[in-house]
């Protein structure tokens, strides 16, 4: 068995409610699309972020620590990056699919891509069935305990209140120094936002939504010549897949990811 | 004074039943606020209005989660689910000279919001066989005589339920529900439901007295400002889709009384699914291994409805929907129920009527998609919530 744990910011550019799910700019809601950037588009994006804002922490969600039971050599693997394939997105539709924090993600196809070795595996489901999506369901929304969140995005769930304060101050102190036009109109409009009161960006940064599935269709593997992971992987049993997703800063449109990913062998 | 089992049951109807004429009179106030693509608000004004709402609807959340916690005890005492509410309006007997009324958020709806919430310390005192009448003149005197009913009965004689039949899920982060078992349980459940209300006796901060009292200054302040301010859009007081009532004003056209006549349909189905998530019940309704019906009627069946289609139709269709060319007024959401919304007791039963309704309602939206551009995603949302309540069927 490869245990596999990873962690990292990741960008998620979705709508809230009150908007409808795909708005692209978001009237009503507490997420926003200013400006010059791009609309929004939901996708879960572990690495290789669009129109990463400032003060976003950087992004990328990779392995921190790699194991395997009977000696196996998975140093390979050591740093690895994570990410969802497809453009694999919080499938929530204003609660028609499923409500805050049960959201599934759809579709659920996942990389861990080193220097030279590439796995791939996903479950294919049909996201518009109650019964087959059922397993790939977030399990409700979870308080962090300040163990978890120390360190992520913020020191304690406390700082969390004083948090739109700091930022916009932050923001303040960039505008003043920034002279690009369209730099300036989104931050004056992110500005505007933390000043408007509102209370969805504290309660997200210190919560999290944690998931557990599995990855069952046949899986994509690429090994470099002479790897010790050649003919080892188990690609007929299922792969146990475990994470929580949290700590959502709906100013900078990140959060935080960490996990578990355990990968049979022979 | 609450000492039987009977006074705490008719006080819990009438907490469940204030619960919902508070949630739906806050909400009316948060749909019909005009949106950022009003231009007859400035930049700082369509900010402010855009607060209001978020703090309005984070209000009708919790008082959504107040609903729930009411549910789980009058559950646990021996009562059944109850989410009746009258149409509006009507008196507001226990609140001096107020009224429930749907209105918009007017300087004067938004004072009435502050009495509702007001802090007040009030009391009173005989066992019978028939019970004392119920007096009160705030919602945290209801609930504090509740609590000393509760305790009066003890562990034993009030909780007579088992635990298992209570909702112990928190339906999000601002839906908090509590499961009460004791006496302890029951008390602490008040507590928070009274503080997150009027806080504390002066009440507290971020309780829904102070949120409503911020949302007073800033309206005064604002009027000071530009007298000719008006963050809602012109829709009447306390519509219905037709004259079944005093003081309520029918809808003139055939749009706005179509489209709110679909918006009183979808409410009265989300609160039988209401009604039929507070059964709860030990055998799965469905022959589909593994699968949580429960977590199938609170995760997507009621979020569907609420988030999918009752907030859009009455949030962005129903004040977008002319109602009087000359008098320029629009639409707006009725909540009026012309039915109880019960879920029968076999629980098939119900399902196969939320199917029977969620079909019908699907196809009358779809046959109106012309009156304005949102209802073809609110019939899609009935037809795929539809969809997967037949494919649960088998």
């Amino acid at each position: 068995m490869i245990m596999i744990q990873y962690e990292g910011f990741f960008q998620c550019r979705l709508a809230t409610d009150s908007a409808a799910y795909d708005s692209p700019r978001v009237v009503g809601g507490w997420t926003f699309a200013f400006g010059s950037e791009p609309d929004l588009d939901r996708i879960i994006r572990l690495q290789n972020p669009v129109a990463l804002r400032s003060q976003a922490p950087p992004i990328g969600v990779s392995t921190t620590s790699v194991a395997a039971t009977g000696g196996l050599d998975v140093s390979a693997l050591d740093g690895a990056k994570m990410d969802f394939l497809d453009g694999a997105v919080f499938d929530g539709r204003n609660g028609v699919i499923a409500g805050d924090g049960v959201e599934p993600i759809s579709p659920v196809k996942m990389k861990i891509e080193a220097d030279s070795v590439r796995l791939e595996r996903g479950s294919d489901y049909d996201v518009e069935s109650a019964i087959q999506r059922s397993p790939y369901m977030g399990n409700g929304i979870i308080g962090l305990p300040d163990v978890m969140v120390r360190g992520v995005s913020i020191s304690n769930p406390t700082e969390a209140l004083s948090f739109r304060a700091d930022r916009k101050s932050t923001l303040e102190t960039e505008l003043a120094g920034e002279t690009d036009p369209a730099v300036r109109e989104i931050l004056e409009s992110r500005i505007q936002e933390l000043g408007s009161g509102g209370g969805a960006i504290t309660g997200t940064l210190a919560s999290a939504v944690p998931y557990a599935f599995t990855l069952k269709d046949s899986p994509n593997i690429n090994l470099p010549a002479g790897s010790p992971l050649e003919g080892r992987l188990d690609v007929a049993t299922p792969w146990n897949v475990e994470f929580w997703m949290g700590c959502f800063d709906a100013d900078t449109l990140t959060a935080f990811m960490r996990g578990k990913i355990e990968i049979p062998t022979t | 004074m609450i000492d039987t089992r009977q006074e705490l049951l008719i006080a819990l109807r009438a907490a469940a039943e204030l619960e919902q004429v508070l949630m739906v009179q806050y909400l009316y106030a948060g749909m019909t606020l005009k949106n950022s693509s009003d231009d007859s608000l400035s930049d700082s004004q369509q900010s402010l209005v855009r607060s209001w709402r978020r703090d309005i609807y984070e209000v009708a959340r919790e008082e959504m989660g107040h609903l729930g916690t009411v549910q789980n005890i009058m559950v646990g005492v021996g009562g059944p689910p109850y989410f009746e509410m009258p149409s509006l309006p009507r008196d507001a007997n226990h609140f001096e000279g107020k009224k429930f009324s749907l209105e918009p958020l007017t300087l004067k709806t938004i004072q009435r919001f502050v009495a509702f919430e007001a802090p007040e310390e009030d009391r009173r005192t005989t066992r019978a066989l028939a019970p004392d009448p119920l007096r009160f003149r705030t919602v945290g005197s209801l609930y504090q005589q509740i609590a000393d009913g509760i305790e009066s009965l003890g562990d034993e004689v009030a909780f007579i339920s088992p635990s298992t039949d209570q909702d112990v899920t928190n339906w999000s982060s601002s839906v908090e529900v509590h499961q009460v078992t004791s006496v302890e349980t029951a008390k602490a459940a008040i507590q928070d439901i009274v503080e997150e209300g009027e806080g504390t006796t002066v009440g507290g901060e971020g309780s829904h007295y102070q949120v409503f009292l911020q949302i007073e200054n800033d309206y005064k302040e604002e009027l000071e400002r530009d007298a000719s301010f008006q963050p809602y859009r012109s829709v009447l007081d306390n519509p219905t889709v037709f004259q079944s009532r005093e003081n309520a004003t029918e809808f003139t056209s055939k749009e706005a009384k179509e489209l709110a006549v679909l918006f009183n349909s979808v409410y009265t189905t989300m609160l039988i699914g209401l009604s039929q998530y507070y059964k709860f019940q030990d055998k799965p309704d469905f022959p589909v291994d593994g699968f949580d019906t429960q977590r199938f009627l609170r995760t997507t069946l009621l979020a569907g409805l609420m988030k999918g289609v009752i907030r859009p139709l009455g949030q962005d269709v129903l004040p977008f929907i002319v109602n009087d060319e000359d008098a320029k007024t629009f639409a707006s959401p009725p909540f009026e129920q012309f039915m109880p919304p019960d879920a029968p007791w076999n629980r098939r039963s119900t399902w196969i009527i939320l199917l029977e309704r969620l079909k019908s309602e699907a196809a009358y939206a779809r046959a109106r998609i012309a009156m304005h551009p949102r209802i073809e995603r609110i019939a899609d949302s009935l037809e795929s919530l539809a969809d997967n309540v037949e494919e649960l069927q088998g």
